[in-house]
């Protein structure tokens, strides 16, 4: 599958895991947008619930796995309209990266204190690039790529450089989660 | 037989000893228990210790009683369980003879009894010396179960009698071996975790489109049950119409989240996406909006065209993103609901609109289906609430479906309903009772975020039906809009505030102005046309899109069939021109129904109009019919003191019109056809103006708005045009918008005869679903001829001639003389559905000339003064001069040229040799 980058055309993707509301679950959600945060296409999967055995023995494996493996790869083969990129908002789900055409780039906002201690990853050893925002509208952002795809991270910066004037890329994962929780208050599937 | 022969060697004497012996110790007939194999169904277990019963042995006397030695070895062999055969071993291996066996002495043989392998019993056991209890395990046949059997215990030797019973005994030996064996219990469990189902939609879409009015193709029009093509059937169509409004009312989970998956709007509106593209908001609206969203309860009070319906629709969508509502209702007088419907799809596009109306079936459907709003009328809530609340007897489960009760009396069965299926056929299990089934309670039940309640006047009486309807309906963010000034209206205020906000006024507070108007204060905006002056351009249009009355969509869709019809029976000598005569009857029927003079367009008229005349403000109207709209919607107007402005006036009588309008107050609407409007008129007293219809030339409209939108006008012009939905109008509009870069470039002055310039002729019959008709070769050739012979007869062969083609066409003719005839030549008449037909006919044959705009001035005299004549027909065999042409749009006549003449000659077989003698 190729990926839209054709100018004005261009799609974001932009791919997260949630836990459900009872916390005894996962949700993973993808949604898509045009260049200026218009949605184009939403998904997301149905609650995965890891058993009280799973949970010690995946470890902290677990939400990567899901989140990876179980929810994230799916999503991005299910999505029609196919983003040029790709953003995430949890580090583990870099590893989607194996699997997906387009480049995938890991965001938080610069400034948020890693809990190095209870992390092994990953971001402590990610290469960064850090964005202003143009206007200073919105606050820095600091991105990062998968470990094997370095090259990512340069084509990410342009587009994310400037979509930066406008749009906040961490905002349409405030909207997810709303839309999530919305979800599972209207229908029992996704709680 | 050996035992026997033993025995019978044996001496009298020891005989005689074996006798005593057994009768005072009698031997005892042993149990031998001897294990088999044992075979446990444990797969890879290991038993660690099987107890082997103690047998035992069989007593003998001192005289009959092998050596101890052979004793222990005899257990020695039992215990070897290779030995199968005692009797045989014993004999051959013990030293002793046994006795022979007589009739009243037989040795006892011990039996051996096999046991069975499954089922076999376990029985745990304690030797009964109180000095040894050691546990025995004993393992049982089921037959030895209840009989007494002699136990040695391997311990102390403890001899005891023990019988077995059932109650004590462990079935499965495997079972206990688990028990009591370190046995490891292998669990296994799935450590893998499943891929989960995926949910979602793809929300690009191509442009928007608001569908068209009823659309059969032609290619693959079929037939349908009622006997006629899909497109030609009315029933049909309205089934299509329905359909199609019921499949736009379908609304899934992804469609209601759709609106938090927007960007946001940004505090002060100022992101570049926040608003639809052409549709941003004023400064004074922002304010407008602010104030929404930050009050619960409010009431819009901005004057009339200052945009209350977009501010209120987009402070909706502020909401709907920040999650602090999910749905709600829009209440709004019938006159402008499709035009609600219309505002939210340009603004707000991402919600999902269900307009709640139709049969009660549609209805309840419709509250059903799952929106962000539903938009209805005063009346229509009123009328479902009353509705739901008489109906008690469905309760709503907790899983979402619904209980009833069989309408059968003798039944009276509850039921149990899926809440997804409405309208369905249902049968009692019980008595087999044939019902359908509709849920009506829903919209009582119903919970709202929000409610909007558009010209809140309207719940202004307490005791009304309509305001105790509304104030049934609980809602978390209540608005009203009006632009009425109700400050100075207390007891309206109070009404409408006891919905709005419970509490805040009492009606005893209708003598103390001041205090109700300190009360309402934080909950009531209002901004004048004055107050927003500065930011407003000096002319704004917007297009009000309404819904045909049922009396005129009836008469529209009989005049549209008709229309069809007669286009079709033309066939390839149809013109442009027979379809603009069409289009133009369709239009008129849009404007008003022939018969009762119903009008949509003018009940929206006349709620405007009472606006804008409590506002001091004053409004034109124009229109192209003045003959067929104007002058039957002048009446309804009195209230507003209307004057009216045609062609037909005198130039004085249109001086003192257009004085009165200016200077007279109390004159607040000028009638105009907007051809006479378009005179260099200056009406900038009027501040609103309404196009009651519009042609397809803008220019033409943009004349009329002059009037009042030129210099000396101080307000912004308010320039409304009124269409209807689902008919012609709206066909011809969505051409134009394509098309609107093509007007760009024409000149101005367009008229009809460059027509074809703006709409193709396909384009024109397309709007009745027709192809354009083809000439073909021998048509075009055979009207040559005709077109030559016409040009050859005299002008009293031509009227002949036209008055045979008519008498073929079914009318009864009659020429008159050719003097006194006031220009008439033929007077036609013919009986139809709609009554009689009368035509008046005039004839110029002019076959290489060209037909000027008098004689149809002169003819449209003659009719207007002969109110029976229904039209009157031009016909030459020649042309009609663009002055002429024009004179006869929208006027009772019709113009036949000499081409179509000959084509309708051929059409209906006239022969010229016959009727021209």
């Amino acid at each position: 599958m190729e990926s839209n980058s054709e100018g004005e055309n261009m799609l974001l993707g932009f791919l997260s895991l949630y836990e459900t509301s009872s916390k005894d679950g996962y949700l993973g959600a993808i949604l898509v947008t045009d260049l200026q945060g218009i949605p184009q296409e939403f998904r997301c999967t149905h609650p995965v619930k890891p058993t009280t055995i799973q949970k010690p023995l995946y470890g902290d494996t677990l939400e990567p796995y899901i989140g990876v493996n179980l929810c994230g790869i799916p999503l991005i083969k299910s999505i029609q309209n196919k983003p040029s990129i790709i953003v995430v908002n949890k580090d583990f789900l870099l590893g989607v990266r194996v699997s997906s055409p387009c480049p995938v780039i890991f965001i938080r906002r610069a400034g948020e204190a890693i809990d190095i201690k209870s992390s092994d990853s990953s971001e402590t050893a990610l290469k960064r690039e850090r964005i202003d925002c143009p206007t200073g509208k919105f606050q820095p952002i600091v991105c990062a790529s998968h470990p094997d795809y370095d090259d990512d991270i340069m084509s990410a910066k342009e587009t994310l450089g400037k979509i930066f004037n406008y749009l906040d890329p961490l905002e349409p994962f405030e909207r997810m989660a709303k839309a999530i929780e919305l979800l599972s208050e209207q229908d029992k599937r996704f709680q | 037989m050996g035992d026997t022969m033993l025995l019978n060697n044996t001496k009298f004497l020891e005989r005689t000893k074996l006798k005593l012996v057994s009768k005072v110790f009698p031997f005892k007939r042993t149990e031998i228990l001897l294990l088999d194999k044992l075979e446990i169904g444990l797969k890879k277990a290991k038993i660690n210790q099987i107890s082997i019963p103690f047998i035992s042995l069989p007593q003998i006397t001192p005289d009959f009683c092998p050596d101890r030695p052979e004793v222990i070895k005899l257990k020695a062999l039992l215990e070897n369980r290779g030995v199968e055969d005692l009797t045989l071993w014993l004999r051959e291996h013990l030293p002793i003879s046994l006795p022979q066996i007589t009739s009243d002495f037989c040795i006892v043989k011990p039996e051996l009894i096999e046991l069975k392998i499954i089922p076999s019993y376990i029985q745990i056991i304690t030797c009964q010396n109180t000095q040894c209890l050691q546990k025995l395990r004993l393992r049982l046949d089921e037959e030895l179960i209840g009989r007494q059997l002699e136990i040695t215990c391997p311990t102390c030797r403890h001899m005891f009698v023990y019988s077995p019973t059932k109650d004590e005994l462990i079935e499965d030996l495997t079972t206990w071996l688990k028990e009591h064996l370190s046995y490891p219990e292998i669990e296994s469990f799935s450590v893998l975790l499943n891929t989960p189902r995926k949910a979602g939609k793809s929300y690009q879409q191509g442009e928007a489109e608001y569908k068209q009015a009823t659309l059969f193709k032609l290619d693959g029009d079929e037939d349908c049950i009622h006997g006629l093509k899909k497109s030609w059937c009315a029933i049909c169509i309205q089934k299509e119409r329905q359909e199609r409004e019921r499949t736009s009312s379908h609304v899934d989970l992804f469609d209601l989240i759709l609106p938090l998956l927007q960007p946001p709007l940004g505090k002060n509106f100022d992101s570049p996406i926040a608003f639809p593209l052409g549709k941003e908001l004023y400064p004074f609206q922002c304010i407008g909006v602010k104030f929404l969203t930050e009050h619960e309860r409010a009431l819009l009070g901005d004057e009339m065209g200052l945009g209350k319906t977009q501010q209120a629709i987009t402070a909706l969508r502020f909401l709907f993103r920040m999650g602090k509502i999910t749905n709600g209702l829009i209440i709004c007088p019938r006159s402008i609901l499709t035009h609600w419907e219309r505002t939210l799809w340009d603004w707000a596009p991402e919600l999902r609109v269900i307009k709640v109306r139709g049969q009660k079936e549609q209805r309840q459907i419709s509250w059903n289906c799952s929106a962000h709003i539903y938009l209805t009328t005063y009346e229509t809530l009123r009328q479902d609430l009353d509705g739901s609340l008489k109906n008690t007897d469905t309760i709503i489960n907790s899983d979402g479906s619904y209980s009833i009760t069989c309408p059968n009396d003798g039944c009276s069965e509850r039921l149990r309903i899926d809440k997804e299926i409405f309208g369905i056929q249902v049968q009692c299990p019980t008595c087999n009772h044939l019902f359908t089934y509709t849920p009506a309670e829903d919209i009582a039940r119903k919970q709202f975020d929000f409610i909007i309640l558009d010209e809140i006047q309207k719940i202004k009486n307490p005791g009304a039906a309509i305001t105790k309807a509304v104030r049934q309906i609980n809602a978390s963010y209540r608005w009203g809009l009006s632009g009425t000034p109700l400050e100075n209206r207390l007891e309206e205020l109070i009404s409408i505030f006891a919905y709005l906000k419970p509490g805040l006024l009492h009606y005893d507070y209708v003598t103390r102005p001041l205090k109700v108007k300190e009360a309402i204060k934080p909950y009531f905006l209002r901004r004048r046309k004055t107050d927003a002056l500065p930011e407003l351009p000096e002319k704004i249009c917007e297009e009000v899109w309404l819904e045909l009355s049922p009396v005129q969509r009836e008469a529209y869709d009989k005049a549209f069939y008709e229309s069809k019809v007669y286009l079709e029976e033309l066939g390839e000598y149809g013109t442009i021109q027979h379809a603009l005569a069409q289009i133009t009857k369709l239009k008129q029927i849009c404007n008003l129904d022939p018969v009762t003079k119903e009008s949509c367009k003018l009940e929206y008229l006349l709620d405007k109009l009472e606006e804008i005349s409590e506002q001091d403000d004053k409004a034109l109207v124009f229109s192209q019919y003045p003959e067929k709209t104007l002058k039957f919607i002048e009446p309804e107007l009195k209230q507003f003191n209307t004057l009216v402005y045609h062609g037909s006036l005198s130039d004085s009588q249109r001086d003192e019109i257009v004085k009165k309008f200016q200077e007279d107050e109390q004159s607040k609407v000028l009638l105009m056809s907007v051809k006479a409007g378009g005179l260099g008129l200056t009406l900038t007293r009027a501040n609103f103006v309404f196009h009651f219809d519009l042609w397809w030339n803008p220019s033409v409209a943009v004349q009329a708005e002059d009037r009042a939108h030129r210099i000396g006008q101080e307000k912004t012009v308010f320039v409304t045009s009124l269409f209807t939905v689902d008919t012609i109008e709206e066909r011809i509009q969505n051409i134009l918008k394509r098309k609107r870069e093509l007007f760009k470039s024409v000149i101005d002055g367009l008229s009809d005869t460059n027509l074809s310039k703006v709409l193709t002729e396909e384009e024109l019959f397309g709007l009745f679903n027709l192809q354009k008709p083809k000439l073909t070769a021998k048509s075009m050739s055979r009207g040559g001829s005709t077109i030559g012979l016409l040009s050859q007869i005299l002008p009293k062969q031509f009227e002949r001639l036209i008055a045979g083609l008519y008498e073929k066409m079914g009318y009864q003719v009659k020429l008159t003389p050719q003097t006194k005839d006031q220009g008439i030549d033929i007077h036609a008449k013919r009986l139809s559905e709609t009554g009689t037909e009368y035509l008046a006919i005039q004839c110029k044959h002019y076959p290489n000339g060209v037909v000027g705009v008098e004689h149809a001035r002169s003819l449209y005299g003659v009719i207007q003064g002969q109110p029976s004549i229904t039209k009157g027909v031009l016909v030459t065999s020649g042309e009609f001069s663009k002055e002429c042409k024009d004179f006869a749009n929208g006027k009772r006549i019709e113009l036949f040229n000499g081409n179509y003449v000959c084509g309708l000659l051929e059409k209906h077989g006239v022969s010229f040799s016959e009727r021209i003698r």
